[in-house]
């Protein structure tokens, strides 16, 4: 193990050194492939391990439980978003090993890729499992939602000591547990909006054969700038008044989550939380708000229909609404732009849209998707190039005004990239 | 004065035989009626459902693994309505799974044999179990000449996604629909993508098939009209720049111009 992750780190060093993606996966890959029961030693110190899966949310809860006891003065390690599959995991243990192959962390809180997880936990044993939801996802890199959904029950079925912590609003989900013995605990969220989410069809029953502990999210209000304030209520505790920065009903869920997690984990009253949700920033992405040239741009990323239904559903109610859409169908985006139909652009038709631009490699299916809407296309640009379509939208932006950006994945990081050469915006990795 | 047309589409199996955007061939359907002041209204047939009397246009798409077993059992239980209403031409639009369903048989990996309910003269095989490959990507075809009078057409060609590991072989009772440019098709053999019989099309182009081939969604609809009103109808042109810039967009990315 010495040597190895010596090795391991020189490289990730190197790569960082010279900007190589980040130096996020690679030193894994390695270990990954030549010695993977090296990572389950290292791992055994962590006094805790808490594996995040599921379709959506799962980087922004991540973040969010590592931010609450990262300020409680824990030690957390994670892994750093879109880095969730075995290598990505297995580099930032690396990372996390000083020159004696000991971890420094006291917690560890990474995200999981759904094929990933049966295999990962072989080499991690985890204390809690926390799954986001089902949704369907990019079919030509996932396959069907009831395959997804047995790679986790795989996982969890090998995870006898776990405390399982699944979204109860979503049944594919809840499910999981049943006939298990490990300790559950439920969350969702009670607000009549969430039936604007896009759950997948019933495949599985919640057959429940004992009680369930539950956590909820009731008095929910969303403000002018999407973000919102709830009350938690979870197993003998009460938070009211938490405000949360990232958009929309779809991102309580993983409010809920990290909060049910962390205070099985650590303390908190009140106050405290609220001041650490106060100063929790999205990952990029997710809800960010940047700042260009006096111009506001919040990025909205969309990877399914799922996701892409619910920040439409948010952002319909928004009045001159202005509009970024870019659709690209590289791998990490799924090849396949079938689920343009799937989503529920219809939303649209009745919004009060000052103007849309579409952009990326798929714009003019995007841009057809909106015809069939009936959203009126009269208001909508094509650009394929995100670079031009960008400095496009931010020309017609006026000072004080917000432009809402839908990115797909690799769409996001042009999307970051062209930002980034306009003005300063930090590292995705970092 | 114009007589008001109406065409109705049977939706089947919505909740199980909906895997990937399959909603899109039939939005597309449905506007593409609406624009041209057709009335249309789509009816859904689910499990245990009844087949109509009468319809106009059959659409059914592709569903997973175990929905698909389920789906195949009812529709075992409506073959004999549907092979009728078929052989009197009604319109059908056949997706993936469903185009699968509506052959001869199907022989699954671990070599049991699933009969079909052989409306259609094609077989199909998964590959044997231990064979990963599936056919997936992107597929560019061009049109089967010998049936359709592509001149007068306002493209040639169709585009779309597929994605199935099923290896589909054509009868001679059938025709294919069109000739692989890009891509796999019915199987990595022949070159032939989907079938045509009657009025029904067979494909293995799934999700947004009918938005970015409007010339098959207008064929399928004038199919119908014909039946229905028993004559040649000239309906009007739609305005098609968006479609015709998404469909071309992948012929330039492979070379097909």
């Amino acid at each position: 193990m010495f040597i190895i992750s010596n090795l391991a780190k020189i490289v990730i060093v190197l790569l960082r050194f010279f900007r190589l993606g980040g130096g996020t996966s690679l030193p894994g890959l390695l270990i990954e492939k030549y010695f993977p029961s090296l990572i389950s030693k290292s791992a055994r110190k962590y006094k805790e391990i808490v594996l995040i899966t599921g379709t959506n949310g799962k980087t922004t809860t991540q973040q969010l439980l590592k931010h609450l006891l990262t300020t409680k003065g824990i030690k957390v390690v994670s892994n750093v978003s879109g880095a969730n599959l075995f290598r990505g995991i297995v580099s930032a243990i690396l990372m996390d090993c000083n020159l004696f192959g000991k971890v420094r962390s006291d917690i560890a809180v990474f995200e999981v890729e759904e094929a990933t997880i049966p295999n990962l936990v072989k080499y991690l044993v985890p204390n809690y499992i926390i799954v986001t939801n089902l949704f369907r996802d990019q079919l030509d890199a996932y396959g069907e939602v009831v395959k997804t959904r047995s790679y986790i029950q795989e996982a969890i079925n090998r995870s006898r000591e776990a405390v399982l912590i699944l979204n109860s609003d979503d049944e594919n989900v809840s499910s999981l547990s049943t006939g298990l013995r490990n300790k559950t605990i439920f969350f969702s969220i009670q607000d009549k909006r969430k039936k604007d989410i896009f759950f997948e069809r019933k495949y599985f029953k919640f057959t429940g054969d004992k009680p369930r502990d539950n956590a909820f999210a009731e008095k929910i209000k969303i403000n002018e700038d999407l973000s919102s304030v709830f009350d938690y209520v979870g197993l003998n505790k009460i938070f009211k008044n938490i405000e949360f920065s990232p958009p929309g009903i779809q991102n309580i869920y993983s409010a809920i989550a990290a909060i049910t997690t962390a205070t099985q984990l650590t303390n908190f009253n009140n106050k405290e939380l609220n001041k650490v949700f106060h100063s929790f920033i999205p990952a990029f992405g997710r809800g960010e708000l940047v700042n260009v040239q006096g111009r506001s741009i919040k990025i909205l990323l969309i990877k399914n229909p799922a996701s892409f239904t619910a920040n439409l559903s948010m952002l319909r109610s928004k009045s001159a609404l202005k509009l970024m859409i870019v659709i690209n169908d590289e791998i990490a985006d799924g090849r396949d732009v079938s689920w343009l139909w799937d989503s529920k652009v219809e939303l649209l038709s009745e919004a009060d849209i000052s103007w849309i631009t579409v952009s990326g490699k798929r714009a003019n299916d995007m841009l057809l998707r909106l015809k069939y809407a009936e959203v009126a296309l009269l208001s909508a640009d094509v650009e394929s190039n995100i670079a031009e379509a960008l400095s496009m939208s931010l020309a017609r932006l006026k000072e004080g005004e917000t432009l809402y950006i839908l990115p797909t994945y690799t769409a996001m990081l042009g999307v970051r990239k062209a930002i980034g050469n306009i003005t300063k915006i930090r590292e995705f990795w970092k | 004065m114009r007589r008001k047309l109406e065409i109705t589409i049977t939706h089947l199996y919505p909740d199980h035989m909906n895997i990937y955007g399959d909603l899109g061939n039939v939005i597309a359907l449905y506007k593409r009626c609406e624009w041209r002041g057709i009335s249309v209204k789509v009816e859904k047939v689910g499990l245990k459902g009844r087949l109509p009397k009468e319809t106009d246009i059959y659409f059914m798409g592709g569903g997973q693994d175990e929905d698909q077993i389920t789906v195949f059992r009812d529709l075992l239980s409506k073959k004999d309505d549907l092979t009728e209403q078929i052989e009197k031409d009604v319109s059908f639009l056949a997706i993936c799974g469903a185009f699968q369903l509506l052959g001869k048989y199907f022989l699954t990996g671990e070599g049991k044999v699933i009969e079909g309910i052989g409306t259609l003269d094609i077989e199909t095989r998964a590959p044997d179990t231990k064979v990963k490959s599936r056919c997936i990507g992107n597929v560019v075809a061009s049109l089967n000449s010998e049936i359709f009078i592509t001149e007068r057409m306002q493209l040639d060609t169709i585009v779309g996604f597929e994605n199935h590991s099923g290896q589909t072989f054509l009868g001679k009772d059938v025709q294919p629909l069109a000739f692989i440019l890009k891509g796999f098709g019915n199987n990595m053999k022949d070159k032939t993508e989907g079938c045509v019989y009657r009025n029904v099309i067979g494909t293995y182009l799934h999700g947004s098939f009918l938005p970015k081939n409007p010339h098959i969604a207008d064929l399928i609809i004038l199919n119908a009209l014909e039946r229905k009103y028993e004559g040649k109808f000239n309906f009007d042109e739609l305005d098609d720049k968006e479609e015709v810039l998404a469909h071309k967009d992948l012929l330039q990315r492979f070379n097909v111009l």
